[in-house]
């Protein structure tokens, strides 16, 4: 009889939680690494174009008043960017400051063998965001042609479309797998509690007959499930945490993207997310088994 | 609210469907607090699917039954488990749990009913354990007792929430006949306290000893002795 009493008390809810714990944690990875993905992009987007300038190079023999007038009529224009006390950042750079600083960089003093500067003088003229994509920038070079005195405009093309094109496609490969996982998850999630419903239906039977009500059956497992949730939520999230911080050790430059704010969001994001999978796909299957009498489970 | 002066059952017109075949047609009683019926019947002849009719098992489709304040023909699933609380349901298919000791067993009851207080709850459970006539066994598990004291931890629990009936399913079955002579006796002295009693039985002994008030199915209808 001693073994017989230490018979281990059936408990209402309990499930064989490693799988669940297992699968939510690997979507809220894949999704987890989507949103770092999205972070880190944005961020660079927002470095470029911060830096998303026009060089307009200008005619050798141009007057000052030209010059003046090609200054103030980029100082009026929509599309040039304002740094934040508002002025229009627009730098003139002469050719003898080119030239200088063609020769600190490079080291070579050309003038001396070609005996004259064969630079231009310059404008640099950064531009806001709402005129960057490629048709714009196009629109932009041929206004700025028109205008008297020109000689060249240089800008480099559609860098923001191709990552951004690049970044779009990454994050729909990444979306579906998530998306397939959430469903993945769901569905094992509804096996089990379906698995666990039956082995406890003479207890939940029981329960019903003496009046308990379905809320009262239904929250250990909804519980239970969240709290897996969370806990799935917490690991996905370690996990990101350790490979982000390798890959800024590793990766040179990457740290420039980094956005601690945003990261512990996500992170949070990611608990709330695992917490809520967790509730509504239990809370799914115990409402539809529930209904059913238990006995017609299998 | 009170009911005392109305019947705690009322069957009106009420067809007893098992699975999807009539079992029971045109099915008219009553009964009042405190009253004791015996009902009888052949195995299959409907006397399960009537009680379970009545805590809402098994839906009611045609006729109504007022039970306890409710009326099961418009019942709402929200209101089953309120309905279960003032019966005491007694049945084959509703055993002790073997994994753990008497007084869990009825403390899991009271808790899956909305009892809090853990004073409370204890003071209860030795409550219906004494009313049963057990007041040693809350510590044991179910399989160290014999079968008659199993029956009447069974009692014990379906009186926790103070039934206005209960509902007893052939609750003397398997034990022998002294025995159920006891658990019957224990059954009387409950009705005595106001709790009505339908039990369902085939110990046709037992009536002769005990004669009450007799509902028959037989051959698709209910008969009463009193009419």
């Amino acid at each position: 009889m001693k073994t017989s009493t230490s018979v281990k008390k059936r408990k209402l809810g309990s499930y064989p939680y490693l799988s669940v714990v297992f699968s939510i944690s690997i979507a809220l990875f894949v999704i987890g690494l989507l949103g770092l993905l999205v972070l880190h992009s944005k961020k660079l987007t927002q470095l470029i174009k911060e830096n998303i300038e026009i060089q307009v190079y200008l005619k050798k023999d141009i007057s000052k008043s030209a010059l003046t007038q090609i200054r103030h009529s980029f100082e009026q224009a929509d599309y040039i960017s304002k740094n934040k006390e508002g002025k229009p950042q627009v730098v003139f750079i002469s050719k003898e400051q080119a030239a200088q600083n063609f020769i600190a960089e490079t080291g070579e003093d050309f003038a001396s063998f070609l005996g004259e500067n064969p630079l231009r003088d310059a404008f640099i003229i950064n531009i806001n965001e709402s005129h960057q994509s490629e048709k714009m920038m196009a629109t932009i070079k041929e206004r700025i042609l028109k205008l008297p005195g020109i000689f060249e405009v240089v800008y480099v093309n559609d860098l923001i479309d191709i990552i951004n094109k690049n970044i779009r496609n990454i994050s729909l490969i990444l979306a579906s797998f998530a998306g397939i996982l959430i469903i993945v998850v769901i569905i094992l999630i509804n096996n089990t509690i379906k698995l666990a419903l039956f082995t406890q239906r003479f207890l939940i039977r029981s329960m019903q007959l003496v009046g308990a009500t379905n809320g009262f059956i239904r929250s250990p497992f909804v519980l239970r499930s969240m709290g897996h949730g969370l806990l799935s939520g917490l690991i996905a999230s370690s996990l990101l945490f350790g490979i982000s911080e390798y890959a800024y050790t590793k990766i040179d430059d990457l740290i420039l993207l980094k956005d601690v704010n945003h990261l512990y969001m996500l992170f949070g994001i990611l608990l709330l997310l695992g917490a809520f999978l967790g509730l509504f796909s239990s809370l799914r299957s115990v409402n539809k088994y529930l209904k059913l009498s238990l006995d017609e489970l299998y | 609210m009170s009911f005392s002066s109305e019947p705690i059952v009322n069957v009106i017109d009420a067809s007893i469907f098992q699975e999807n075949e009539t079992i029971l047609s045109s099915v008219n009683f009553a009964i009042n607090k405190g009253e004791f019926v015996y009902l009888v019947g052949k195995t299959g002849s409907g006397k399960s699917s009537l009680l379970k009719t009545f805590y809402a098992d098994i839906p009611l489709r045609l006729g109504d039954i007022n039970i306890a304040g409710y009326s099961i023909k418009n019942i709402k699933p929200k209101d089953v488990p309120y309905l279960r609380r003032k019966l005491g349901i007694i049945f084959q298919d509703f055993e002790l749990f073997n994994d753990r000791s008497v007084s869990d067993n009825l403390e899991f009851v009271m808790k899956a009913t909305g009892w809090k207080d853990r004073a409370k709850i204890k003071k209860r459970a030795a409550e219906v354990l004494m009313q049963v006539g057990l007041g040693a066994v809350s510590g044991k598990m179910p399989f160290q007792l014999s079968g008659g004291e199993q029956q009447r931890v069974v009692i014990a629990r379906a009186l926790l929430n103070e039934p206005a009936i209960l509902l007893a399913d052939e609750p003397t079955g398997n034990l022998d006949p002294e025995v159920s002579q006891g658990i019957f006796d224990l059954f009387k002295q409950i009705n005595k306290s106001g709790t009505a009693i339908l039990m369902a039985t085939h110990d046709f002994k037992l009536l002769e000893a005990n004669p009450n008030r007799v509902l028959t199915c037989r051959e698709g209808k209910l008969t009463d002795s009193e009419l």
